[in-house]
């Protein structure tokens, strides 16, 4: 082909195009105008449920200018929501069992299209889904020479009785003495916290995972070799940052140093018991508050008061030196009564303060400490001291002191022990809270969920028939006796030993 | 040329046919010290410190013996020696069982030497030479098998694991006389394998029974002064 052609092809291909160019547009330029739909979701992007909740969720829609439900626009559009990207429910408002979505952190999505133009309007959440035994009741009966465990759901009062059988096919034995949640200081303060069960008998202390409950170790197992100290039988374990401390039925101590404090268990006890000078024994524990690092001990014999601190040290409180003593009250390092019960106050992280209750078999006596660990010396401010509960509070009396208002402390007492008492630190006062028809033999307060919202709003209250009652004890509760009744359970499973609320997540100890 | 190296070949072959010297299934039976009832090695010596057990005065070394040869239904008598010219112990110092017996049934079995600990054993290691003879029942089995050397004493000396890091952190400066207290109280010798925290356990366990000693009155005291762990064990 020579260049002549070449060119003249070129000059018909160009015409050709030039002319095509002139060919009549017939579009369809008659638009309708297209409106843009903005789906809002009152939670916004993440929606906390419980495991046990269904979802009900209609959401708002911006459209066409106004602020409407989605089910007036139910004829324009269809409606599918889905979770992780696979269909779950169609229709303007998400009626879904929380429990069937799936996946770790499910993605809910809704799609909206309009049925006329086919136009396409997405939005989503997170549904960070709160595990059905995250927070709650625990409670421990004893039935049948059996222990018990059940939990109770806050919101609904759904009872989960003797799970801890049922989910383990073992039996928990008939010697549980305590329940109480544990931390893991350094695992971070979105973690929830597991539950310990401390058992009296050889067969060692249980912990339950702090989300399903699952049974997740035998604290028994971590003793130095897998070798139990001789006669061993665990009557409390006290968990801090660094350090957890065991207390036997012998009053021996065990420390022990965690390895990681990230992990619930870490380390392990030496199986000898601690040496303690003077041949001291404790008779009982109380944990400190979370953070504190403290673990208060009574050595009943010699009537002191000791500390386990987080240094793996088990140390005598004596009172700070300063302007004397007032006359008359029952000194930490030398008791003249017998100290029945501790009460920890969790104003902060780190706070130290107590009420300690004395009874010398006729009156109880309330003193408030503060604890200070100095590393190789531990100093308590002596804060005062008053009688309380004369004529009422006896020898069965149960004590609950709310850790976060310290001015409320409630304890059982009066004929047969079957009444509730609310005693007021600041005027000193006593009075009748509610009287029930069986004896009171546990009485336990929920905590905050987060600082200054629920704050000690109920109290459940364990009777030996094996009933439970929650009471409100906010300020309208407090004034109006009719109002205190919030709850009757009837439990039917024995006598209750132990109770605690599960508060979940670290960060509602702050 | 070839046909020559063809013989010497074959007389080669023919000669790895020759009988094993110790058939254990033909009518002799070969006994022989053993490291344990399933290792037929060279058997190894054994070292025995009574600074390892504390508040034992006389103690069993179980030597092993193991019959290669057919069981039988009766007890029958193993000859063991002391090797007077290997040995360095005196007679006071040991008992050997007589007469050794194989059991009846039996084709592992042991001997009982019984070691008498004496203040000798603080400053000087000894050794028994036992050596196995041939009897009427048995024959000596392999070379390596047919003496042992059980080297014994009640002294100590600083044992690897208490490197550095269990100095600073656990037990402090290294003595005999710390470590015989160590094994006194915790009722171990040996922490090689063992994890930091266990470590630190034994570490607490034998801070405590010094406390409880001292409590009582005992005095712990070396070539450092006062017994103490590591300023660091918490």
């Amino acid at each position: 082909m020579n260049m002549k052609r070449i060119i003249r092809y070129s000059f018909i291909m160009g015409l050709m195009l030039l002319s095509a160019s002139c060919y009549k547009d017939k579009g369809n330029y008659a638009y309708e105008e297209l409106n843009k739909v903005t789906i809002v979701f009152a939670h916004g992007e993440y929606l906390s449920p419980r495991a046990a909740d269904t979802l009900h969720l209609e959401p708002k829609l911006i459209y066409k200018g106004d602020t409407i439900m989605a089910s007036t626009v139910a004829d324009e559009f269809t409606f599918t929501w889905y979770c992780n990207n696979v269909e779950i429910y169609t229709g303007p408002v998400l009626d879904y069992a929380v429990r069937d979505l799936t996946g770790i952190r499910p993605y809910v999505k809704l799609k909206m299209v309009n049925k006329k133009d086919e136009s396409t309007f997405l939005a989503g959440f997170y549904c960070d889904i709160i595990p059905a035994y995250l927070y709650g009741w625990v409670v421990v009966t004893k039935k049948d020479n059996r222990s018990i465990i059940t939990f109770i759901d806050p919101a609904t009062y759904e009872v989960t009785a003797d799970f801890y059988t049922t989910m383990s096919g073992e039996e928990l034995g008939p010697n549980v003495v305590e329940v109480k949640e544990h931390w893991m200081a350094g695992s971070g303060l979105t973690n929830p916290g597991n539950v310990l069960i401390v058992r009296n008998d050889a067969a060692g202390n249980i912990e339950l995972d702090g989300t399903n409950l699952n049974p997740i170790y035998n604290t028994n197992n971590f003793f130095l070799g897998n070798t139990l100290p001789e006669d061993f039988r665990p009557r409390g374990e006290f968990y801090m940052w660094d350090y957890s401390m065991m207390l036997d039925d012998n009053g021996n101590v065990y420390t022990r140093k965690h390895v990681n404090n990230a992990f619930s268990q870490s380390g392990v006890y030496p199986n000898k018991p601690m040496f303690i000078p003077n041949g001291v024994k404790f008779d009982k524990g109380w944990s400190g508050t979370y953070l504190s690092g403290q673990t208060i001990l009574y050595d009943k014999t010699k009537g002191q008061l000791w500390l386990g601190s987080d240094r793996g040290l088990v140390l005598p409180i004596t009172y700070m030196p300063g302007p004397p003593l007032p006359p008359g009250i029952t000194l930490i390092n030398d008791m003249d009564k017998e100290l029945v019960y501790v009460g920890k106050l969790q104003q902060g992280r780190f706070t130290s303060s107590y009420f300690l209750v004395f009874f010398d078999g006729t009156q109880h006596y309330v003193q408030k400490i503060m604890v200070i660990d100095q590393f190789y010396t531990i100093q308590a401010v002596f804060m005062g001291e008053a009688p309380f509960g004369a004529g009422n509070a006896h020898a069965q009396s149960v004590f609950c002191q709310l850790p976060r208002i310290e001015n409320y402390m409630f304890y059982s007492g009066g004929s047969d022990n079957k009444t509730l008492y609310l005693y007021e630190h600041g005027p000193a006062i006593s009075a009748e809270y509610f009287t029930f028809d069986s004896p009171i033999k546990t009485i336990t307060q929920s905590q905050s969920e987060v600082m200054g919202v629920q704050t000690h709003d109920q109290l459940m209250v364990g009777l030996e028939n094996g009933d439970l009652y929650i009471l409100g004890i906010l300020s309208d509760h407090i004034t109006d006796p009719s109002k205190r009744l919030i709850k009757k359970i009837e439990l039917n499973e024995g006598v209750p030993v132990t109770t605690m609320y599960k508060v979940g997540f670290g960060f509602t100890q702050m | 040329m070839k046909r020559i190296s063809a013989i010497i070949i074959l007389c080669c072959l023919l000669y790895g046919c020759s009988k094993d010297a110790v058939d254990k299934f033909a009518d002799a039976s070969y006994i022989l010290l053993a490291n344990s009832g399933s290792d037929t090695s060279g058997i190894k010596p054994v070292e025995y410190s009574f600074a390892f057990h504390p508040g034992v005065d006389i103690d069993t070394v179980p030597v092993l013996i193991k019959l290669m040869g057919r069981l039988s239904d009766q007890d029958r008598v193993v000859s063991v020696t002391v090797d007077e010219a290997g040995t360095t112990a005196i007679p006071a110092d040991y008992d050997l069982p007589s007469p050794v017996l194989l059991r009846a049934g039996k084709h592992v079995d042991t001997i009982a030497l019984v070691l008498h600990k004496s203040d000798r054993l603080l400053t000087q290691k000894f050794r028994i030479r036992l050596v196995i003879n041939e009897n009427e029942h048995f024959l000596p089995g392999p070379v390596a098998n047919r003496q042992i050397d059980i080297t014994f004493s009640d002294m100590i000396a600083k044992p690897s694991w208490w490197n550095s890091v269990v100095e600073t952190n656990f037990l402090g400066a290294y003595s005999d006389t710390k470590y015989r207290l160590f094994i006194e109280a915790t009722g171990i010798a040996d922490m090689t394998d063992l994890s930091e925290t266990e470590q630190r356990a034994y570490a607490i366990i034998f801070r405590d029974f010094l406390a409880r000693g001292r409590e009582n009155g005992e005095v712990y005291e070396d070539e450092n002064g006062q017994i103490n762990v590591s300023p660091n064990l918490f």
